[in-house]
């Protein structure tokens, strides 16, 4: 009679456990103790697996699935590793939308770096920011010479500097290409920015120049290339020659490696004028 | 260790145990016989996780509380026929 271990475990129904007990020692001649050399080999067998199964539960609890005993199957384990490749890949997939977003806000940065350098440029052309940089200082006066005896009044004016000679002479450096014009009075150091609207005018001995009373002797600053500007004025029947104002020593030209010009400070305001709606 | 595993493993544990109280009991009863011992751990233990995996196929999952419940009651049962036996054996001052 074969007796499996389930067998050995249910006790025998009605049988007295004396009984039951007495007749297999009798049956069986194993020495008396050799069962338990067995239970202690299969104990540490099931002491190894208990500890892995300790330190699995424990890992287990450790990573979230504290309510994951034998309830779930490993299928669900399966779709929660699915589920979870799905949302690194969805993780993957913002980051990169981030990243490209990241992207496109440098992208603006820039753009707004490149419109401010754009900004300041204009502002430079049109004289709201100061510059600096190479070209001529002119300054004009009245001629220090003793009018010559018998002129008419008309030729005698020729001895002195008028409105038309500065801006004759500013649009003289304009056409040759000066990028800023300043001008400045007998102190020679209150300069007033040349821009757009400017104007030299005559009122009695003073010319205004962006609403500022100048008198003569006039400076004027002019940035550009010192050689250009120099060569338009002083060319043959040029500005200089066609007023006589070198005979007349009212003019003296220096070049200088760096002028600096302050800023327009006169207003802005437009009452007329209107930006024409740029068409895109 | 893979999750997968942890399943089986706890319940070839408990299969184990049962084996293990079954084989002691057997030794105290005097009726032990090491090949019905092995055979026994070894197919309890199996039979346990084929259980557990016929339960995860088979869409009942809650197929392991019956191996659970088997192997649980066994284990008293064998605990409480071992305490006799050492009760029987070494019997308290008072009933001499």
């Amino acid at each position: 009679m074969a007796i499996s271990t389930a067998d050995e475990a249910i006790p025998s129904p009605g049988m007295p456990e004396d009984a039951a007990s007495a007749a297999p020692a009798a049956r069986h001649h194993y020495p008396d103790q050799s069962w338990v050399w067995y239970v202690t080999a299969l104990s540490l067998a099931l002491g190894v697996m208990l500890a892995l199964a300790v330190r699995t539960t424990a890992h287990m609890n450790s990573a979230g699935f504290a309510y994951a005993r034998l309830g779930v199957s490993s299928a669900v384990v399966g779709a929660w590793r699915e589920q979870s490749v799905q949302q690194q890949q969805q993780l993957a997939e913002l980051n990169n939308k981030l990243r490209d977003y990241e992207g496109r806000i440098d992208e603006r940065i820039k753009s707004v770096e490149g419109l401010k350098k754009e900004f300041m440029l204009f502002k430079a052309a049109a004289g709201l920011v100061g510059v600096e940089g190479p070209g001529l200082k002119i300054v004009l006066r009245d001629s220090p010479k003793d009018p010559l005896p018998n002129l008419d009044p008309e030729q005698l004016s020729s001895y002195m500097i008028h409105d038309q000679d500065l801006n004759g002479l500013l649009n003289e450096l304009k056409a040759a290409g000066a990028e800023a014009l300043a001008i400045a009075g007998a102190d020679g150091k209150e300069f007033q920015r040349i821009v757009a609207m400017s104007s030299a005018r005559c009122v009695g001995p003073t010319a205004v120049v962006n609403g500022v009373s100048l008198s003569a002797p006039y400076t004027i600053l002019a940035i550009g290339n010192a050689r250009n500007l120099r060569r338009a004025l002083e060319m043959p029947n040029g500005f200089i020659q066609t007023r006589g104002l070198d005979v007349l020593q009212m003019i003296v030209i220096e070049e200088d490696t760096k002028l600096a010009l302050p800023e327009y400070s006169g207003s802005l305001s437009l009452k007329h004028a209107r930006p024409t709606p740029a068409d895109e | 260790m893979p999750l997968d595993v942890a399943d089986y493993l706890s319940l070839a544990v408990l299969a184990g145990l049962d084996s293990v109280f079954g084989g002691i009991r057997a030794g105290v009863e005097r009726r032990f016989r090491s090949d019905v011992f092995l055979s026994g751990f070894l197919v309890n233990m199996i039979l346990a996780v084929v259980l557990v995996y016929l339960g995860a196929v088979i869409g009942v999952r809650e197929l392991y509380i019956a191996a659970v419940v088997t192997l649980g009651g066994r284990i008293f049962l064998n605990l409480s026929v071992i305490r006799r036996h050492w009760l029987e054996r070494h019997p308290a001052s008072g009933q001499k």
